[in-house]
């Protein structure tokens, strides 16, 4: 068996340990002078995060196995971003920014969206009251109330936190791991949707909010032109529509449908698009659920009852490792590329990947892009 | 020998590596302090340090300080019958730090490494080198401050295991960052900073109450008041340091101006500027996957961390007491000097390395495959991710928008913004491309990020393999080699007050300070003692000069005690 290259380097066994690699490390970039051989540094930085990056995971493989079913209230693992050290974090009131956050919610929920910037202002001073760790993680609820819908007002929301929250920056959403990569596909829909003519933009506006209020039969019979906007921006759209009210305008579409079989056929393009956008939203929970968990008053709230939410993802991310292979299409016929591409393509606009972290197999590729 | 300084926005120091430990090396006058000032004296030499500060009230028009913050950029300032840029009055500071160490270290010293805030651009960095330069300096290193700071504590902490931050608030600067340490390796993890936020806006806040309370906006004009006004305000937020309430009062047109303050009302007064520490420790906490519990310590440096309110607001933010024990003002420089005993290879430091990071994210610009099949330009690709270790390396490649493409242009920006507009921009490079096989391969763009923060890219033609290198040189700031020349030459020919007499000056200097804040009677004692001493330096008998230096000092001394005015000799 051969070694992984970055434990080749580093002169370390298969079975080296984190506290092995530092050494490793230590011991090697004392040999090198950055300032005169960029070139020796950089493969040894290179091979040094690889295998911390290596060894974390296993860290994290062996700790969460034994820690199943971890979606229990008492559940400790933390959450995307952050370092499992349950240890430590008894000492900090993260329940707090969870209260804080689903307090947000319920006086959205109470008042009129215009009010928004205002209340969120407030919260950022209370946060800054706090320890240094607050206004982050309240950030990070936030985005899960939002990509879960369980805040009303979403776009304002959203909106209001852009700026508040430094969501234009790269680097920032970079390092919210997940939560950024969603946030930034949002902002890349909302761009994409602001390309579309005013007056019709307008008109859908208009059509959401009467959905959101009533879905009569005036409403269901544009269910088309939504299906295809759903295709195109679903993560945009779940800011101005509910999941619920998809799948309710799906469904009514489909009773009125019945009349007039020979729709039939575009129907079942649409319902497979409208699925893939609950699913992404859904997915979103099994990253957000343990944080959201903790609050003892927040285990009873139900999450979008789709089933096996994880599922997309985990789909996703074995096509990603995929594709992200040079070799991804060698042997493969002209149909099993098309076949992969589609696959990757529907990933990427449901939201698990962002463009620029799509895997080097698909991003150049612009008849992915298009189809 | 190579020298480590700390080229500061309000007061500058150097340091050198000696016998196995970092050591600062006074000035003329004898403090390791030396105030980043500069201004022209009556017979056109130039006056550096504290003689220069002492000037900054009675002479405000051939005076200048705060420079730091206009480095690298092409705002210029008027000392007497020349612009100065501020790469040249750092020259200035640098020179006489120079000539400070040569003359206690016994031998030319003609190299140093240099820091510089970590939030210190491109252009900023590039500045800070030409600056070195032109003060016969050759920048061996410039180093981040806050990386500094940590060397100098981390010295002490040789061979522990430990994560720590260190806060920098200096006088025109904030800089955070986010070190670990194992194995006698210090390794930066994370850093973010605030180029506009330090000790310097505090007391602006404390200054603009005056304008509050009856002084007229028209007194802004008047640079005799607004550097009175400074220097009281600054001496107010001392006093808020150490006993908690103190006024500010000042003098327009015969009109006193009177405001009293205590530390509540000061914190109230400093909200704004206290609300925009948070945003980088965020910032640098979340990209080095860090929580506050993880932290084993937070070590505050830069003299504006002397403020309880800032002390109070750091021990909330983290849980936890700062780490004292450190001179916030001098520990840069001794970290600098850590920096230049590991240049040196000196076997005391044996067993330590330090990396770096960069703290912005680096890219170009591409276009962008809209949904509906349009493309819109104008998004910003990061090549370098911010926070990756330096030296880094990485290359990208881009293809043609369009298959009959004749050329590609890439643009490199600086910058966290999705859209380039929103960013820095720091160059371009136009690559023509051969249309047939191979056409839409595009090129590779690699970016090479050195250990100094400098920046370099190298664009490949994957299809003809042809090379092209940009040396990132534009922005308005940029000078070219023959203007650089000529400035080091009008540099060289400007006349350097005598180092030796500059102890006499800047008394000199002090005293017609106090002779214009005083009034009555003091002021013309004052008057008399000054004209005395003025007689003594004329008959250049170094004796009798010496003896009625010390009378004078004394005179001095006794006066400030008697006023308020006095300047902290740790400013």
């Amino acid at each position: 068996m051969t070694l992984p290259w970055h434990l080749d380097i580093l002169g370390l066994p298969a079975h080296a340990d984190e506290i092995a690699v530092r050494r490793a490390y230590a011991a090697a970039v004392r040999k090198i002078d950055p300032a005169t051989d960029p070139d020796a540094f950089q493969r040894l930085r290179h091979a040094y995060e690889a295998a911390r990056a290596w060894c974390e995971q296993m860290d994290t493989t062996v700790a969460t196995s034994g820690e199943a079913p971890a979606l229990t209230a008492s559940s400790t693992t933390g959450g995307a971003v952050d370092k499992p050290s349950p240890e430590e974090s008894p000492s900090l009131p993260v329940d707090y920014t969870v209260t804080l956050a689903w307090r947000f919610a319920a006086d959205v929920g109470a008042h009129r969206a215009e009010g928004i910037p205002r209340m969120l202002d407030d919260i950022l001073v209370e946060l800054r009251t706090q320890y240094i760790d607050a206004p982050g993680q309240f950030e990070e609820h936030l985005i899960d109330l939002v990509g879960l819908q369980r805040i009303a007002h979403r776009a304002e929301v959203f909106a209001a936190a852009e700026t508040r929250f430094h969501w234009d920056e790269v680097g920032h959403l970079a390092a919210l791991g997940q939560r950024g990569q969603w946030v930034d596909v949002v902002l890349s829909q909302r761009e994409a949707w602001l390309t579309l003519p005013a007056d019709r933009r307008r008109r859908w506006m208009e059509l959401f909010a009467q959905a959101e209020a009533r879905l009569d039969n005036a409403v269901l019979r544009y269910w088309p032109e939504i299906a295809e906007l759903n295709e195109r921006f679903p993560a945009w759209l779940g800011l101005h529509l509910a999941g619920e009210t998809l799948q309710a305008w799906r469904a009514g579409f489909d009773a009125q449908a019945a009349a007039a079989p020979r729709r039939s056929y575009r129907r079942v393009e649409w319902c497979a698009a409208a699925i893939l956008a609950v699913v992404s939203v859904g997915g979103l929970a099994s990253i957000a659920v343990n944080d959201l968990l903790r609050s003892p008053s927040l285990s009873s709230i139900p999450f979008l009852s789709v089933s096996s939410p994880g599922d997309t993802l985990n789909r996703c991310m074995e096509l990603y490792t995929e594709l992200d292979k040079s070799d991804a299409f060698a042997g493969k016929r002209p149909d099993e590329v098309d076949a992969l591409k589609t696959r990757a393509h529907r990933c990427q606009r449901a939201g698990r990947w962002h463009a620029q972290t799509s895997p080097s197999q698909i991003l150049p590729d612009t008849d992915a892009m298009r189809r | 020998m190579i020298v480590g300084i700390d080229l500061g926005t309000t007061h500058s120091l150097v340091a050198a590596w000696l016998d196995g430990a970092p050591r600062l090396i006074p000035n003329a006058l004898g403090g390791v302090l030396t105030p980043s000032c500069v201004g022209v004296d009556e017979d056109g030499s130039i006056l550096v340090g504290e003689a220069a500060r002492e000037r900054l009230q009675t002479h405000p028009q051939q005076t200048a300080s705060l420079f730091k913050r206009y480095m690298g950029s092409p705002r210029s300032v008027r000392l007497g019958d020349r612009d100065y840029r501020a790469e040249e009055l750092s020259a200035l500071v640098l020179r006489s730090l120079k000539a400070d160490a040569e003359a206690f270290l016994g031998e030319p010293v003609t190299e140093a490494i240099v820091t510089v805030p970590a939030y210190f651009s491109d252009a900023q960095r590039k500045a800070t080198r030409l600056a070195g330069e032109l003060a016969g300096l050759k920048v061996e290193r410039l180093l981040n401050e806050p990386t500094a700071a940590a060397l100098a504590y981390g010295l002490h902490e040789a061979g522990s295991e430990t994560q720590f931050l260190v806060f920098d608030l200096g006088g025109g600067t904030f800089d955070v960052s986010i070190l670990e340490m194992f194995e006698g390796v210090m390794e930066v993890r994370a850093s973010a900073g605030d180029n506009m936020l330090g000790g310097q806006d505090f007391t602006t806040s404390i200054a603009d109450l005056a304008f509050a309370n009856g002084a007229p906006e028209a007194a802004r004009d008047d640079p005799r008041f607004m550097q009175r006004l400074a220097a009281s305000a600054e001496w107010v937020k001392r006093e808020l340091s150490a006993s908690g309430s103190a006024s500010l009062d000042v003098r327009y047109e015969g009109r006193s101006i009177r405001v009293d303050i205590d530390a509540e009302a000061f914190e109230k007064l400093a909200q704004p500027l206290l609300n925009r520490l948070w945003r980088p420790i965020e910032r640098a906490m979340r990209d080095a996957r860090i929580r506050a519990a993880d932290l084993d310590s937070v070590v505050l440096t830069g003299g504006a961390t002397r403020m309880p309110m800032i002390r109070a607001l750091a021990t909330r933010m983290f849980g936890r007491f700062p780490a004292v024990g450190h001179n916030p003002d001098e520990v840069v420089a001794m970290g600098a000097a850590v920096q230049a005993g590991l240049k040196m290879k000196d076997k005391a430091l044996d067993e330590m390395v330090m990396t770096d990071v960069c703290p912005y994210t680096l890219g170009t610009e591409v276009v962008r495959q809209l949904d509906n099949g349009s493309q819109a330009p104008g998004f910003f690709a990061p090549v370098i991710q911010r926070n990756t270790v330096v030296p880094a390396s990485r290359v990208e490649r881009f293809s043609p928008v369009t298959p009959d493409q004749k050329q590609i242009r890439i643009g490199v920006y600086q910058g966290e913004s999705r859209m380039v507009r929103d960013n820095i921009a720091l160059g371009e490079l136009t690559i023509p491309l051969l249309p047939g096989p191979g056409h839409g391969d595009g090129v590779d763009v690699r970016f090479t990020y050195d250990v100094n923060g400098l920046l370099e890219v190298e664009v490949t033609v994957v299809a003809s393999g042809e090379v092209r290198r940009l040396v990132i040189e534009s922005g308005d700031a940029h000078m070219p080699a023959e203007e650089i020349a000529r400035r080091l030459q009008a540099l060289s020919v400007l006349k350097i007050h005598p180092r030796d007499t500059l102890e006499n000056r800047t008394l000199l200097a002090r005293a017609e300070r106090l002779y214009e804040q005083l009034l009555g009677e003091p002021r013309e004692r004052l008057g008399r003692v000054i004209l005395r001493f003025e007689q003594a330096l004329a008959t250049q008998d170094q004796r009798l000069i010496a003896r009625d230096a010390l009378a004078f000092r004394e005179s001095l001394q006794a006066i400030e005690r008697d006023d308020r005015f006095a300047p902290d000799p740790a400013s």
